[in-house]
């Protein structure tokens, strides 16, 4: 099949609501279980993966902005939409992975988490006008991230957290979205953004339903 | 020893009168929940006030039993806590 950039948009497009939705589906389940307990970190999680949703539901409808100037259909505003996009994209991924990060990593409690939380901010707004910066955070942050899932797979020797452990490894390459800028290896982030959230909602559910 | 939370100590105090079949005496849930009289009281207060328990008074005699809206909390509870492990949240 030949790939036009219509098919790899519109494929983009799919894959990207369907990963938003995933993600809409574990924040919903982290707020239930934030309503019942009252802890903050379930709160935490729960706007994290809602800030990943939104993320992915602007990239999703930017992708449709891509394949209409793609098919040369006039009254796009590409240059300002792309900005607009990529602003949001950025900015929401950021602020849900540093959700996450503050859900499952005591950081808020000492005076050096607080400097850590102030550090980060900064580096959020730094990385919103620089996109390699915002590719090195994201990947530092899902790296981090991985470590607390990896240090729990080996002190628990637990299967979910190796699940997660994998998914955040998977999120990771799909974020060093410079490797993949190759029109067929445009396809493989997305499918692994879907995979990584795939594992997650499934692990959550099935946590969840237990 | 890290201390136990709000959620956590009425989560001991539920499944204390859920393993003892529904209904116990305030002294044995004094000795399961591991709390003072004093916090117990507030605790119990606050529980009866939600619906989650039902304070009977039986032959002079004090009877703490759990609701339906109890049992239901548990088990929502107990998803919560399952998803909390799961996902490594505190």
């Amino acid at each position: 099949m030949h790939l036009t950039t219509e098919v790899i948009f519109s494929f983009n497009f799919i894959i990207n609501i369907l990963v938003s939705f995933m993600a809409l589906t574990v924040a919903y389940y982290s707020y239930r279980a934030h309503k019942i307990a009252g802890t903050y970190d379930f709160g935490y999680f729960s706007l994290g993966f809602l800030s990943l949703s939104t993320a992915f539901i602007v990239n999703a409808f930017s992708m449709i902005i891509w394949a209409m100037t793609a098919s040369h259909i006039p009254g796009t505003l590409t240059g300002y939409t792309y900005f607009a996009s990529t602003l949001l994209f950025r900015f929401f991924m950021m602020l849900g992975l540093i959700l996450i990060l503050f859900a499952t990593k005591n950081l808020s409690q000492d005076l050096k988490g607080r400097l850590t939380i102030y550090l980060f901010m900064l580096v959020i707004v730094l990385s919103l006008t620089s996109g390699f910066l915002f590719y090195i955070t994201s990947v530092i942050l899902l790296l981090v991230i991985a470590e607390h899932y990896f240090v729990r797979t080996l002190k628990k020797k637990n299967n979910m957290s190796l699940y997660l452990l994998i998914a955040m490894i998977l999120l990771l390459f799909g974020i060093v979205r410079f490797f993949f800028i190759i029109p067929y290896f445009c396809m493989i982030q997305p499918m692994l953004f879907f995979i990584s959230f795939l594992i997650v909602g499934i692990v959550v559910i099935k946590s969840y339903k237990q | 020893m890290v201390r136990r939370s709000k959620t956590d100590i009425i989560w001991d105090m539920l499944v204390a009168i859920q393993l003892a079949g529904g209904s116990i005496k305030p002294t044995r849930l004094l000795y399961k929940s591991n709390l003072s009289y004093n916090k117990m009281k507030e605790y119990l207060a606050e529980l009866d006030e939600s619906d989650l328990i039902n304070i009977q008074i039986k032959d002079e005699r004090k009877h703490i039993s759990i609701t339906d809206k109890g049992h239901f909390y548990v088990s929502e509870l107990r998803k919560a806590r399952n998803f909390a492990r799961t996902v490594g949240l505190r």
